[in-house]
């Protein structure tokens, strides 16, 4: 028993009870000892009579617990100011033999000593013994209590500081009472300094969004309840000892409880929280990581699927479902899968998934997926890969997909320009032999006949032969030079660079032309050419070079490609809008499946696999271009081969609509306007045609164009003066191309519709489009020569 | 001794008579055809020494009617000469299949016909002209 445990006990008895060490010594006193012997202000010490020890051992040895009194003398000092007072003091002593304490005792005994001093009444000590025997017990049920108390205090104080949450504990005003390690560490303070210290010293924290201060020690002792992290989580600022490092901030999850007393009032609180910062950037990193793969999947358009295994009910993702067409509320499976691919790729797709699963190699493969409703197929390349077990069995086939529709597109259009190059190139290399071959033809009797032309010479022979021969060579230059030309010409208009200079021409003359031009090549081949055309003149709106040029061609071709000896029929028809020339032999004719080919160049060259007759494909090229420029068409009829063919040209021709067959210009007033520039615009070739004769046998300058987007790109070169223009036309209207050409100039050139559209409502909406006039068709002749007469010459003006 | 026959197989009328002409200036006999059908004919009634023949040509081109010529059962077969406008080894190797002895590309240098002819016929004919 410690000295003041021993004055706790004994302070609230009435009689002076001394402590007593084994020795005999004194080691403390009570408060009535005090009292009785001590003097105001001074200290009192004790000492035993005689030999303390012998006095001790004597009270061991007889006193078990209670003792009999024993006249004792004490010897007393009583320590003042003034000095030290000697005092003996006769009394009666009885004692109590204390366990040896078993914390600071080594074993030493103790012994408790009541005097009763001499002169008061022995009857008391009866009670007074009683007294003690409680008391002692008492001691001992306490001094139980104490060490369980310090027992369990220090299993908390352990766990306290071993633990990884931070832990601190305030009193009801939110003064810390107690801080754990982890805590003190984290709010950078230390313990003992923390201790006693309002929380709100301690324990700096915000919200980890807003930064508003966080207390949630205080709304606990104010509310008496729980209280937790916020949503957006708590940051913790701690302290910072040194002002130059810089702040560290610690992401926590605290939670803060109140301690409750028996009768519910909160007696403080205790704050619990731990440091969540890796968390945090985890789930920061994480929620990155997600977003960015989001991303990714959503602008690459790839979908994932989880399947577990073996397959069934399947995992697809949003953009897988819509890759197959699976509709909302559809749940995929394996059935499904198979059930949307292409028949021809459900077996080939079984077996990777198969040899995937089984070797645990990467699953790679294209497949068509079909939508069941429209029968649309895109093409998906899907990549997985199988995990397994640790048995090794397979868990999981996992993977994503993605639409490869737009390159399998592109592969394709490769493929097919890769193969249209490599017939292009084909065709390039065996059109150059071929033109070497055409080109040396005419070459072989040229190289001849100078030697011929020589050998005469020296030989004097018959002058009939050198003419014979010169006249040969000339046609040959002829021929060479035609070829020549005819290549120039295709490539002029491949590059668009061929421009007609269309007038008002008679078409007899055009094949008077042609058939003179092809005669020597028919009568060598020794054929008969059959004339079949109308008497009466057939007036065309066409460059008459060019259309020479076609039928001569034409008529080239016939006698080429027919053996000596042939016919060749030459038969034009007026029709109703257009004129067809149609030349005919009994030559060896084409292949049905040959005869679009023809009008391509190159394609020709096939003829000498057929076992047959080898020529450039230029000519047919050049007539199928020339038609065309002129708004024409030109189709091949035959048979078969051998059985001749027929080649057709149409052309538009002059139509009664617009009245010019009934006008010449011998009519008069030609010349009663200067020359303009006019420029006339219909989609329908036959009405373009018609009407720009018609302007053209006005003496005027006429070009030719079929849709809007073309008159204003004319427009802008050719400067017209006027502009007849129809409406309805496609690409761009006339009502476009008015507003775009005024937009440019607001009063030049003169544009005037001339449109099959004749109500009010057309001719207002022409005239807000930019149009000066309106005419309907068919236009009546002298109004256009009136309207034309309007017309200003630009180029007049701007000179 | 008689001169070589000639005959000068050719569609195009300019090429095949300024050939004829150029033959009989040389002393050569000279037939002419205008196409395969009419040269295998020839050859049989004609019986020349040398044959001038172009490829293509309508009704029956010059190879078919080389192969028609090498497989006739009577007689001497004539030198087959191959005259196209064609060139390169392929065109070579197609007449030698069809069974031309040469091929010569279009045009040839009269002097280079000559000495083809001399070449042939060591003795006779062109040569003596020249």
């Amino acid at each position: 028993m410690s000295p003041s445990a021993f004055r706790q006990l004994t302070d609230p008895l009435p009689e002076p009870m001394l402590l007593i060490g084994a020795d005999g010594s004194v080691k403390a006193a009570n408060r009535a000892f005090g009292t009785q012997f001590g003097a105001p202000g001074g200290r009192v010490f004790a000492d035993l009579v005689g030999d303390p020890g012998e006095i001790v051992s004597r009270f061991l040895n007889r006193c078990r617990g209670t003792g009999t009194l024993t006249p004792t003398v004490l010897h007393l000092f009583t320590k003042t100011a003034e000095g030290v007072a000697p005092q003996t003091v006769e009394c009666q002593v009885s004692g109590a033999r204390l366990r040896p304490d078993q914390e600071e005792g080594a074993g030493e005994a103790l012994v408790l000593l009541r005097l009763i001093v001499k002169a008061n009444a022995p009857s008391k000590f009866v009670a007074l013994n009683e007294r003690i025997g409680e008391l002692n017990s008492e001691i001992v049920a306490r001094r139980r209590l104490e060490v369980e108390l310090r027992e369990s205090e220090e299993w908390l104080r352990v766990t306290l500081a071993s633990i990884a949450e931070g832990v601190i504990v305030t009193d009801a005003d939110g003064r810390i009472k107690s801080i754990n390690r982890a805590a003190a560490e984290w709010v950078g303070w230390d313990p003992g300094e923390a201790v006693g210290k309002p929380v709100s010293e301690v324990w700096q924290t915000l919200n980890d969004r807003t930064h508003e201060p966080l207390d949630p020690v205080g709304e606990v002792l104010r509310s008496g309840s729980k209280v937790s992290s916020p949503p957006e989580g708590t940051l913790l600022i701690r302290r910072c000892a040194d002002p130059a490092e810089p702040v560290q901030q610690l992401q926590i999850e605290p939670s803060a409880a109140p301690i409750k007393a028996e009768d519910g009032a909160t007696v403080g609180a205790v704050l619990v929280f731990r440091d969540v910062s890796d968390r945090h950037k985890n789930e920061l990193r994480l929620r990155q990581l997600n977003e960015r793969l989001r991303f990714t999947l959503k602008a690459t358009g790839v979908g994932r699927w989880f399947n577990e295994l073996p397959l069934g009910d399947l995992n697809w993702d949003a953009r897988t479902r819509e890759i197959f067409w699976v509709p909302p509320g559809v749940a995929p499976t394996v059935e499904l899968f198979f059930e949307r691919l292409h028949p021809d790729d459900r077996e080939a797709t079984r077996e990777a998934m198969e040899h995937s699963i089984a070797s645990g190699e990467t699953y790679d493969i294209e497949h068509r997926v079909i939508d069941p409703e429209s029968g649309a197929v895109r093409w998906v390349r899907s990549q997985g890969m199988p995990s397994f077990h640790d048995d090794g069995t397979p868990s999981r086939f996992d993977g994503i997909n993605y639409d490869i529709t737009p390159q399998k597109a592109s592969e394709a259009e490769l493929r097919t320009i890769a193969a249209e190059l490599s017939e292009a190139n084909r065709m390039k290399n065996d059109f150059l032999a071929l033109l070497a071959h055409e080109l040396r033809n005419p070459l072989a009797p040229l190289r001849t006949g100078l030697e011929i032309l020589r050998l005469a010479e020296q030989r004097e022979t018959d002058p009939a032969l050198r003419e014979r021969t010169r006249t040969m060579m000339e046609r040959q230059v002829v021929q060479l030079v035609a070829l020549i030309d005819d290549l120039m010409d295709v490539s002029r208009i491949s590059r668009g660079k061929l421009v007609l200079k269309r007038k008002q021409v008679n078409l007899q003359d055009v094949l008077r032309g042609a058939i003179e031009e092809s005669m020597p090549a028919i009568d060598e081949k020794g054929h008969s050419l059959v004339r079949n055309i109308p008497e009466e003149p057939i007036f065309l709106f066409a460059d008459p070079h060019r259309l020479t040029q076609v039928f001569s061609n034409l008529l080239n071709n016939a006698a080429s490609y027919t053996p000596a000896g042939g016919r060749i029929e030459l038969t034009a028809t007026l029709g109703e809008s257009e004129i067809e020339v149609s030349i005919k032999d009994s030559g060896m004719g084409i292949a049905a499946e040959k005869q679009e080919e023809v009008f391509e160049m190159f394609t020709q060259i096939d003829r000498k696999t057929q076992g047959g007759y080898a020529g450039l494909g230029i000519g047919l090229t050049l007539v199928r271009s020339l038609v065309d420029m002129h708004g024409g068409s030109v189709a091949v009829a035959s048979e078969g081969a051998g059985k001749g063919s027929e080649f057709t040209v149409s052309i538009p021709g002059v139509s009664e609509e617009s009245d010019v067959s009934h006008f010449s210009p011998e009519d008069g007033e030609v010349a009663e306007c200067e020359k303009r520039r006019v420029l006339v615009v219909d989609d329908n070739p036959a009405a373009a045609s018609s009407l720009a004769t018609m302007v053209s046998m006005l003496g005027h300058d006429v070009r030719v164009a079929h849709e809007g987007k073309e008159a204003v790109r004319v427009a802008r070169e050719y400067k017209p003066d006027v502009i007849l223009m129809d409406l309805g036309m496609p690409v761009m209207s006339g009502y476009e191309a008015a507003r775009f050409l005024r937009n440019e100039n607001p009063t030049e050139p003169l544009l005037v519709a001339v449109s099959g559209w004749g109500a009010q409502a057309n001719r207002e909406r022409a005239i807000e489009a930019g149009f000066d006039h309106h005419l309907v068709k068919p236009a009546n002749p002298a109004e256009i020569r009136r309207l034309i007469a309007l017309g200003q010459p630009r180029t007049a003006q701007e000179g | 001794m008689a001169l070589p026959r000639v005959l000068i197989v050719d569609d195009s009328i300019a090429s095949r008579e300024s050939l004829a002409v150029f033959f009989e200036l040389e002393g050569y006999e000279v037939r002419t055809a205008q196409d395969g059908v009419e040269g295998v004919e020839a050859v049989a009634g004609f019986k020349p020494d040398v044959v001038f023949m172009d490829i293509h040509m309508p009704e029956l081109d010059g190879h078919a009617a080389a192969e028609q010529i090498r497989a006739s059962p009577d007689g001497d077969i004539p030198k087959l000469i191959a005259l196209t406008g064609f060139s390169g080894e392929e065109v070579g190797n197609r007449a030698e299949q069809s069974g031309f002895d040469l091929v010569m590309c279009k045009p040839v240098s009269p002097d280079k016909l000559r000495e083809t002819l001399a070449g042939l016929f060591p003795g006779n004919g062109g040569s003596s002209l020249s």
